[in-house]
C-alpha cells in the first residue's frame, strides 16, 4: 500500500503489506495515526463531549493545542467560518502536529493554496467535493469519500484531475449495523492493495466519531468512549490508517490498541 | 458465548448476590449468557454445592472449571441434564477429563499454548469419544489474541474437519473487553472473563449486535 508523508513530513501514514497487524503474514510494526475533533463552533456539538476539554473547546486553537498534549497524532478541524484558511496555517504553524480540514469547498481550496509547509489532510464531505478539490489541492492528501460509490474508479478520477496523494474513506464507523459491512469494505479495499491492484493502494480514514450520535442524552462519558474505541478497534483492525475520534478517551485507548497490536 | 465467572470460594449468600448481578444483566443486555463456575478452592464438595446452586437459579449455559477430574465429575452430576462445558483438560489429563466429558455428553475444553498441540489434543478427545471439543490457545493479551485466533480460523478453513469454537479466557474489566473485542471481531468464540461491569456488559451486546 501505499504510503504518505503527512505534516511537517515527519508522520508517514499507510505502508502496509499485509492484513492488519498481523506478524503472521509479516505485518510492517505501524500502528494507525488518531486525529481528535476540533470545531469552530460548537453548534449542535455534542454537550457530554464538549464537558471533557475544560472549556479549551470553546476555542478552536487552544482545543487543537488540548489534543496534542492529549497525545493525539493529528487534529481534525471542522470549519465552518469565513476566517478558516488563516486558521488552519496559524493552528499548523503552532501545534506543528498534521492538520485533517473539514470545510466547504471554496475554504479547502484557499487552504490547499495558503498552506505550503505543511502537508494537509482536505477531508472532503462527498464525493463532488473530492472530485473538485482534487483539481487545486498542490500536494496535499485529499479524501476520497467514497459514500458507497466505487473508491477504484473516484480515485482514479480524482488522480485524472491532479490529486497527487489521496486517501479513501470507505463509510463513517458506528456501533450498529453497518458496521460489519463497513470492517468488510475496508479489509477488501486493503487485500485488493496488497495483492497489488494500483487502484486500491490508497491509505484509509475512518470518521469514528459518529458513534457519538447513536447514544440516548443520559449516557456516560464512560460508555460513549467505550462504544467509540470499540469502533475505533474494529477499524484498525480491519486495516483503518487513520482514525478520527470525538472523545479524548477514545483517543487514548485507539492509540494504545493500535501500539499493542502493532507490538510497538 | 459471553460467560462471567463465580468462584465456588464465595459463601452462599455473597453467590446468591453475584448471581442476581449476573441475571440482571443478562436479562436486560443479553451478555452474559454463560456463568463459569470456578475452581478456586480446589476442593470438590464447595464446587459442587455452588454448581447445584447456580443451576438452580441460572437457565443460562453452565461452564465448570476446575484442573480436578474428581471435581468436575462431582460437580457435573448435579447439572448433569444441562450439559455443562468443562474446561480444564491439557496433555497432562486430558483422559481422565475426556472420560468424565464423554460419560456426561458434555462439550470439552483443551488447553494448550502450542496450536500443533492444540490441534493434536483436540483429535484425541474426539478421539476418546468426546462430541463436542472447544479449543483454548491460552492468550494472554490482544496481540496473543489476534495471531492465534487468526491462526485457528485459517486452520478451520482450510481443514474444516479441524474446526473448532474458540475459547477465551481473560481477566476483569476493560482490558478483558477489549480481548473478547478482539476475537469476536474475528469470529464467534466463547469468551469467559472474571467479571465485566455493566457498561463493558452493554458495550459487548451493542457489539454482538452490530456484527450479526
Amino acid at each position: 500500500m501505499e504510503e504518505l508523508f503527512v505534516g511537517k513530513g515527519d508522520y508517514v501514514i499507510g505502508g502496509a503489506r499485509s492484513p492488519a497487524f498481523l506478524d503472521l503474514d509479516g505485518a510492517k510494526h505501524r500502528r494507525p495515526v488518531i486525529f481528535g475533533e476540533a470545531y469552530d463552533s460548537l453548534d449542535g456539538y455534542h454537550e457530554l463531549a464538549a464537558s471533557m476539554f475544560s472549556g479549551r473547546q470553546t476555542d478552536i486553537e487552544e482545543w487543537a493545542v488540548m489534543w496534542k498534549e492529549l497525545g493525539a497524532d493529528g487534529i481534525c478541524l471542522r470549519l465552518t467560518g469565513d476566517d478558516s484558511p488563516a486558521l488552519v496555517k496559524r493552528i499548523a504553524d503552532r501545534t506543528r502536529i498534521p492538520v485533517m480540514v473539514t470545510a466547504d469547498t471554496d475554504v479547502l481550496k484557499e487552504v490547499a493554496s495558503l498552506v505550503d509547509d505543511s502537508v494537509l489532510i482536505l477531508n472532503c464531505s462527498d464525493r463532488e467535493q473530492s472530485l473538485e478539490v482534487a483539481s487545486c489541492s498542490n500536494n496535499h492528501i485529499v479524501v476520497a469519500k467514497c459514500s458507497g460509490s466505487d473508491p477504484e474508479g473516484l480515485s482514479k478520477e480524482m488522480s485524472a484531475r491532479g490529486a497527487k496523494n489521496i486517501m479513501v474513506d470507505l463509510g463513517e464507523g458506528k456501533l450498529d449495523d453497518s458496521l460489519k459491512g463497513l470492517m468488510g469494505r475496508i479489509e477488501d479495499y486493503r487485500l485488493e492493495g496488497i495483492n497489488g491492484n494500483d487502484h486500491s493502494k490508497h491509505p484509509v480514514v475512518c470518521d469514528v466519531s459518529p458513534t457519538w450520535e447513536q447514544h440516548r442524552s443520559d449516557v456516560s462519558v464512560r460508555m460513549a468512549t467505550m462504544c467509540e474505541s470499540t469502533v475505533a478497534l474494529a477499524v484498525m483492525m480491519s486495516g483503518a490508517d487513520v482514525i478520527i475520534v470525538k472523545g479524548p478517551g477514545a483517543a487514548d485507548m485507539a492509540r494504545v490498541y493500535g501500539e499493542e497490536l502493532a507490538d510497538l | 458465548m459471553i460467560a462471567l465467572t463465580v468462584s465456588d470460594a464465595l459463601d452462599a449468600d455473597t453467590a446468591v448476590l453475584r448471581i442476581s448481578e449476573i441475571l440482571k444483566r443478562s436479562s436486560s443486555l443479553g451478555v452474559p449468557d454463560a456463568i463459569c463456575i470456578r475452581n478456586d478452592t480446589f476442593s470438590p464438595e464447595p464446587f459442587s454445592s455452588m454448581t447445584e446452586l447456580i443451576g438452580k437459579l441460572w437457565t443460562g449455559t453452565i461452564i465448570l472449571e476446575s484442573d480436578d477430574p474428581a471435581s468436575i465429575m462431582k460437580a457435573a452430576i448435579t447439572v448433569m441434564d444441562r450439559s455443562p462445558v468443562i474446561i480444564g483438560a491439557n496433555s497432562n489429563n486430558l483422559e481422565q477429563f475426556a472420560t468424565a466429558a464423554s460419560m456426561f455428553g458434555c462439550p470439552l475444553c483443551v488447553s494448550s499454548e502450542d496450536l500443533e498441540e492444540l490441534f493434536d489434543l483436540a483429535q484425541k478427545a474426539k478421539d476418546l469419544g468426546v462430541s463436542e471439543v472447544l479449543i483454548d490457545p491460552m492468550m494472554r493479551n490482544m496481540k496473543q489474541c489476534l495471531e492465534a485466533c487468526t491462526d485457528i480460523k485459517r486452520v478451520s478453513e482450510q481443514m474444516p474437519e479441524l474446526s473448532s469454537k474458540v475459547v477465551v479466557r481473560t481477566w476483569s474489566g476493560e482490558y478483558a473487553m477489549t480481548m473478547a473485542t478482539v476475537s469476536l471481531l474475528i469470529d464467534d468464540s466463547v469468551i469467559i472473563v472474571d467479571d465485566l461491569d455493566r457498561d463493558c456488559c452493554e458495550t459487548l451486546s451493542r457489539l454482538l449486535a452490530s456484527l450479526r
